[in-house]
């Protein structure tokens, strides 16, 4: 029986049936992959925003010490500061900075104190910052630096006065109310001039911690395998029983023993001994190494950490967003957008009452709906480009948030009007009738009966239409300026959200952070989003009930 | 009674002011980028201007050639939608057709949500995703034509799909049915009746999406690379007309200010030649189709 069915037509069937079933996944892989694109896209975004992973590169290991040569570095009480580079210590007493913006983002002036170097106390700093410049007599402390008598004297000042720094003997400063004290990073790679050499454009690469473990341990031979010249590594031990070798110990670094040659018995001629060496290597301090003008390796390790936290949502950006917040950014945006809807929602909603109500069928009625399309097809470089020579320059409303509303206001016009028409559409003919026939006029009847029926429908247009509004940014470049600072008035130039990922990412300024705006910025999109369905749902639910 | 007669008809007059606002903004729009962009062909031919790919503005005798930058333009629109085409075209198909109303539900969301992130954010996520993934896979920086129309292809999707999805759904039930009947599997029906129905409705969509996609800036400014030569590579770098403006505005004054929004000018041709062949060409078919099949 079986057989007799297997006839031609059957086959045939089950061949079509078969192309159906690969065309049926096909078409089903495809959809899912749309939430699946979807997904990755948010989850990229919120990740990165959230969480930053930097690749730092340092020629310092990332090993501090708590008190440098028996002195520490105090600072006040309040100043959020985990750990200093040796650069930034040194930057601090030779004029490299004047604030702390670049140091911990705060925003104090900087006032290094020292102590005076006449005193006991004062020449210890002085050898311990300037090592052997200190002894050839051109000690270059920087011109902002503020002297005190003794190291008491110093650190009274930097208790009092958030953003002074001082460097004290470690007793002193043990116990002294009002301070803390900040652990220093000096600690280096040393290599000698050789395996710096370019070998065929190919230059020695970054050292990961793993690398100096195995060049200091003897285990990498040769500095080839970096990347650098055919050479042998010699690895060199510091002075036994020096204070160096002690914090290379703590550090974690060590060698085989004996290391051959046999270590130097000082420091000074066991930097000559890099210095002089084919293809040494050992540990040292940045100030001496650099002092003695030996290179330093470049170290790479991935720092973590949070990216958006609240004090990003609540602080105003500084050094053009590279450090603070996006607080006056946020506020930017939010007058923006009330300002957009001020002006878009009764243009729009007037528009769509004429359209409905008014406008009869007709040559009229194709012109403006024609009119309000082409509008809703103008891509927004055009907007930006028009609102750059009509609002900011024939009207003379300069780069601010008067000519950006306007500018958006004509870009979202269209979603306005169409989603407003399709509510009004919708609202019942025996409504209208039911007015008009209880001796309301026609405009009574819109006013109190139409719009009030269609406000949710309307409601959500306005939504959907400030959810886009709020993603602009080409529109915006060349109409409302880009300053982060907070609007003072219509004419005042502002950046809103999108504008400062673009910009932030555009002038180089920082990757994180661009990407932490983003995320605010996805957020208040899906949050738009979100409302307008809820309104959808509710508009549902009374139509039903 | 009178009074209330003149406050009525001025009221009428108000919200005609409001619905006319549109067309004027459109003509505004028109006027001033016309009048701002024309000067430039006092000293520049026409024909010199799109025919020609030097473009040095800056330089002593400069040159203002857009050329490469409309290749560029309709390269990376091309090249995109011959990715969302079909993708597109399928996910409509899934969600008028096949889906069920849970599954159909959750893409409907999904695909609202594509269309409503910020372009700024495609950008930050074609940075670091898509030019990595295209330096793996076609090589060169990455910062290329083909990654310009990856991020440009799921930007115009969420346009393909409602058209594609809201035209095939619209067809009347017979067309189906009468298909089914005779025989024809599901997949029959929908490639080989359905789709073809519903043809003038996904170009329109189609042709709604590529006006998106010339239109265009900042994610493809974030990954095409930007560079202002003639695209010869799919994996080179590549300038769009939008990103010719909105790179140069910042600091360009007299005629390279003024060539800019002569590019304008023509970008604005180019989308409105194809919003007006949608909205006078293809709504009509539509419109007839639907009224024949009302008949």
């Amino acid at each position: 029986m079986r057989k007799a069915t297997t006839s031609r037509p059957g086959s045939r069937h089950r061949a079509a049936m078969r192309r159906q079933g690969i065309a049926f996944g096909m078409i089903r892989g495809f959809s899912f992959m749309t939430i699946a694109l979807l997904g990755l896209i948010l989850g990229f975004i919120l990740w990165k925003g959230f969480r930053y992973s930097n690749i730092d590169r340092s020629t310092l290991l990332p090993h501090a010490e708590a008190s440098p040569d028996g002195l520490v570095l105090a600072v006040h009480g309040d100043q959020d500061m985990p750990g200093i580079d040796w650069e930034e210590l040194y930057g601090m007493y030779t004029d490299e900075y004047i604030n702390w913006s670049k140091l911990d983002q705060s925003d104090f002036d900087l006032v290094p104190v020292a102590v005076d170097p006449l005193t006991e106390d004062g020449a210890r700093v002085e050898a311990f910052l300037f090592g052997s410049e200190a002894e050839g007599g051109f000690p270059l402390w920087g011109g902002l630096v503020e002297y005190a008598g003794s190291a008491e004297a110093a650190l009274k000042v930097v208790a009092e006065r958030q953003g002074a720094v001082t460097i004290v003997p470690a007793a002193a400063a043990k116990a002294f109310p009002g301070i803390k004290t900040v652990p220093v990073r000096r600690l280096a790679i040393a290599m000698n001039q050789d395996a710096t050499e370019f070998v065929d454009e190919s230059y020695l690469e970054d050292l990961t911690a793993q690398n100096i473990r195995d060049l200091l341990g003897g285990r990498i031979t040769n500095w080839k395998k970096l990347g650098g010249p055919d050479l042998s590594v010699v690895p060199m031990a510091p002075p036994m029983g020096s204070a160096l070798a002690a914090e290379a110990g703590r550090a974690g670094l060590t060698y085989p023993r004996p290391t051959v040659p046999q270590p130097a018995t000082d420091m000074a001629s066991y930097l000559a001994d890099i210095a002089g060496t084919s293809g040494a290597v050992g540990v040292a301090y940045a100030g001496d190494a650099t002092l003695a003008g030996i290179p330093l390796a470049w170290m790479t390790r991935v720092k973590t950490g949070w990216n958006l936290t609240l004090r990003y949502l609540l602080e105003p950006p500084r050094l053009s967003g590279k450090t603070g917040g996006i607080s006056s950014i946020i506020a930017n945006t939010f007058f923006m957008l009330l300002l957009t809807l001020a002006f878009a929602a009764p243009l729009g909603v007037a528009a769509a009452v004429y359209l409905v109500e008014y406008a009869r069928q007709g040559k009229l009625l194709k012109l403006l709906r024609l009119g309000t399309e082409t509008l809703a097809g103008i891509p927004s470089i055009i907007f930006g480009l028009f609102g750059f020579l009509f609002f900011v320059n024939i009207l003379h409303f300069g780069f601010g948030l008067l000519s950006g509303s306007l500018t958006l206001t004509l870009m979202i016009l269209p979603t306005i009007i169409r989603t407003s028409e399709e509510a009004m559409k919708s609202v019942p003919r025996s409504l209208r009738e039911g007015s008009l026939a209880l001796g309301a006029t026609k405009l009574q009847t819109i006013f109190r009966v139409v719009i009030p029926a269609s406000s949710p429908g309307i409601l959500t247009g306005l939504i959907l239409a400030i959810g886009r509004a709020v993603g602009e940014t080409a529109a915006l470049l060349f109409t409302m300026g880009s300053d982060y600072n907070m609007a003072r008035g219509l004419f005042s130039s502002a950046r809103g959200l999108s504008a400062h990922v673009y910009l932030l990412f555009a002038e180089g300024i920082s990757f994180d952070k661009a990407f932490s705006t983003a995320t605010v910025l996805v957020v208040v999109v899906l949050l738009f989003n979100f409302a307008a369905k809820r309104v959808i749902g509710r508009m549902h639910r009374q139509a039903a009930a | 009674m009178k009074r209330r007669k003149l406050f009525e008809s001025a009221a009428e007059t108000m919200l005609f002011a409001s619905a006319f606002l549109s067309i004027v903004a459109v003509l505004f729009i028109t006027i001033f980028l016309f009048r701002s962009g024309m000067p430039l062909f006092r000293k520049v031919s026409v024909f010199e201007f799109l025919f020609s790919s030097r473009w040095e503005p800056t330089a002593a005798t400069p040159g203002y050639g857009i050329l490469s930058f409309i290749v560029g333009s309709f390269l990376v629109t091309g090249l995109a939608l011959f990715i969302a085409v079909p993708v597109g075209l399928a996910v409509g198909i899934y969600m008028a057709e096949l889906s069920g109303r849970k599954s159909s539900k959750i893409i409907r969301s999904s695909v609202e949500l594509l269309a409503g992130i910020p372009s700024v954010v495609y950008g930050l996520f074609g940075i670091v995703i898509i030019s990595s993934v295209s330096r793996t896979l076609f090589g060169g920086s990455g910062y290329s034509v083909i990654s310009a129309a990856i991020i440009l292809a799921i930007m115009t999707m969420p346009t393909i799909i409602n058209v594609a999805e809201v035209s095939i759904r619209s067809l009347p039930k017979e067309l189906k049915e009468g298909s089914l009947a005779l025989g024809a599997t599901h997949w029959q029906t929908i490639i080989r009746v359905l789709v073809p129905a519903a043809r003038s409705g996904i170009i329109a969509g189609v042709i709604l999406g590529m006006g998106r996609a010339i239109g265009e800036t900042l994610a493809v400014l974030m990954v095409g690379g930007n560079a202002p030569i003639m695209p010869t590579k799919l994996n080179g770098m590549v300038r769009t007309l939008t990103m010719n403006i909105i790179t140069d505005m910042s600091y360009a004054t007299g005629d390279h200010l003024t060539s800019l929004f002569a590019t304008g000018i023509v970008l604005f041709l180019f989308i409105l030649v194809l919003n007006l062949t949608v909205q006078l060409a293809l709504k009509k078919s539509i419109t007839e189709m639907e009224g024949g099949a009302g008949a």
